[in-house]
């Protein structure tokens, strides 16, 4: 990354679920004090706040921090569907980087259970939803696809969720803390054929917080354990009205690629990685897009245990989106949170031993002619 | 300038059927008429060059299926319903609704336009083609 280096020096969630007495206020404002108070800045000292999250309507920023003495700073709130979070934290860092500030609070926040259940409500403005185009029949279209052209089966789908599900049984922030087996997943109730409910990331609600300083704060702080920030990197994909290969997604490999530039780091220095696993079949397609292994490989490295604990690279120790949960707008900055836990040695059951380069992926998809309209990658190495 | 800009009236349901010559129905996209950029449904301006020289492009009633799926939990209309990305010849993809029973379909397989007597359209299989 250019200019001044930055460090994450707190990092706290709220666990996932349904929070129906919470209002967007209610879910982030524990967080936002926590984060505050383990980052050792008062609330003062914060100069800037970016607010991610795709649901909360106007203002959500100041909504949450006028309740924890914030106030007259720039607060900016960025929607980028699922990827909110992690661009209010790409804006957060490069400000930083680029001498704006010199500290920033990230939010990232979401309360799905607003909508009651179901899919996603998708923009009625774009032509493919208008034809019945729901995020979890885009997904199937790639399954199907997957299915088509990898030596791969259902089964080997269903095992992305018993491994997730296997990693949140031991995460008490995890939505979903129940073991499943294949046959649970495949005979769970069809959503958009091949995929089922457990291949399907939950509706739910949820906020995280990080607070992020330039590495002069870092030092004035004493040097506490942090993450410093290698690379943070926010595209948003090509426009085609043609052909596209669902199962290359350009706008991961493209954001992967400057990501590993910006990092001076490969996906083999990676002790593990939080990925968009929305649904079952992301995360096989993702394996290959982060180069975790090579295009045509991924039902391979799933079946070897190589993304597990004991593998090359943990995929998802927190139970990534099909366990922990996914309101959307706050997934991006709770996969950091998960970063922070892992490389600073708090991660409890679930920690990857010795971990020290972590990365974290999320997109935001759902119009016509784009692969996803939102894509951003941010790589971590551990700082003390 | 002495033209006053206005919004682009998106939001009026496109045209995308018109009757060939024979009187088949056909899905009828644009073709930008300066840098080639084909789209479907029909634009006013091109996604390529922002130009506004833009013609009908008639589209072959027969295509590829890239990838179907049958919707049982949706947010938007009533389930079940089954969709498909239908790659035509000139260019385009086109997410289409398909006809009939799931069963019916593999991945790659050739797949034919359908008009229905209210207008409405889907793909189904195509019996006239082998592929
Ligand atoms: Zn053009």
């Amino acid at each position: 990354m250019n200019g001044t280096s930055v460090h994450v020096v707190s990092a706290a969630m709220i666990p996932m679920g349904r929070h129906r007495e919470s209002s967007y206020t209610g879910l982030a404002v524990p967080p936002v004090a926590d984060a505050l108070r383990c980052s050792g800045l008062a609330a003062t000292q914060i100069e800037s706040v970016y607010c991610g999250h795709a649901f909360g309507g106007m203002l959500t920023g100041q909504r949450i921090v006028k309740e924890v003495g914030i106030s007259d700073i720039p607060v900016v709130n960025v929607d980028n569907a699922c990827s909110g979070g992690a661009t209010a934290l790409y804006e957060a860092v490069h400000a930083l980087a680029r001498g704006e500030h010199d500290t920033a609070l990230v939010v990232g926040v979401d309360k799905l259970s607003q909508f009651g259940g179901g899919t996603l409500p998708l923009v009625t403005e774009d032509w493919e939803v208008r034809q019945g185009m729901v995020m979890p029949a885009l997904y199937a279209m790639r399954a199907r696809r997957y299915l088509h052209e990898r030596d791969a089966t259902v089964d080997d789908l269903a095992m992305v969720s018993v491994k997730a599900r296997r990693h949140g049984s031991r995460n008490p922030y995890a939505q979903y803390r129940k073991e499943v087996t294949v046959d649970e997943v495949l005979a769970s109730k069809p959503i958009a054929d091949p995929l089922t409910l457990l291949q399907c990331c939950p509706t739910g609600d949820g906020a995280a917080a990080l607070v992020v300083v330039t590495d002069d704060v870092w030092e004035r702080l004493g040097r506490p354990a942090s993450l410093r920030v290698r690379a943070s990197v926010l595209h948003s994909g090509d426009f085609q009205a043609g052909f596209r290969n669902m199962l290359r997604p350009e706008i991961t490999y493209r954001s992967a690629e400057q990501a590993y530039n910006q990092a001076g780091l490969g996906p083999d220095d990676l002790d593990m990685v939080e990925l968009h696993d929305a649904f079952s079949v992301a995360e096989l397609v993702y394996y290959e897009a982060l180069g975790l292994c090579k295009p045509g490989e991924s039902t391979d490295l799933l079946r070897s245990g190589g993304t597990t604990y004991g593998g090359s690279t943990v995929v998802n120790p927190s139970g990534g989106l099909l366990a922990k949960g996914h309101p959307v707008g706050a997934s991006g900055a709770a996969q950091v949170v998960e970063a922070f836990w892992q490389l600073t040695g708090r991660a409890g059951e679930r920690q990857v031993p010795d971990a020290r380069i972590a990365l974290t992926h999320v997109t935001g998809g759902g119009i016509s002619g784009l692969d996803h309209g939102a894509c951003t990658v941010h790589v971590f190495e551990r700082a003390s | 300038m002495t033209h006053e800009l206005l919004p682009l009236r998106d939001l009026v349901e496109p045209v995308v059927l018109s009757t060939a010559e024979d009187g088949t129905p056909r899905l009828v996209g644009s073709r930008c008429r300066h840098c080639d950029a084909r789209a479907f449904p029909r634009r006013t301006v091109c996604f390529g060059c922002l130009g506004s020289d833009l013609e009908d492009m008639p589209l072959s009633t027969s295509g590829r299926l890239y990838s179907y799926s049958t919707v049982r939990v949706s947010a938007s209309r009533e389930v079940p319903y089954t969709l498909g990305y239908v790659d035509l010849p000139e260019g385009p993809r086109v997410l289409a609704h398909l006809a009939g029973e799931l069963d019916g379909y593999t991945v790659d397989q050739r797949v034919r336009l359908q008009v229905a007597a209210d207008g409405s359209w889907a793909f189904g299989p195509d019996t006239e083609v082998s592929a």
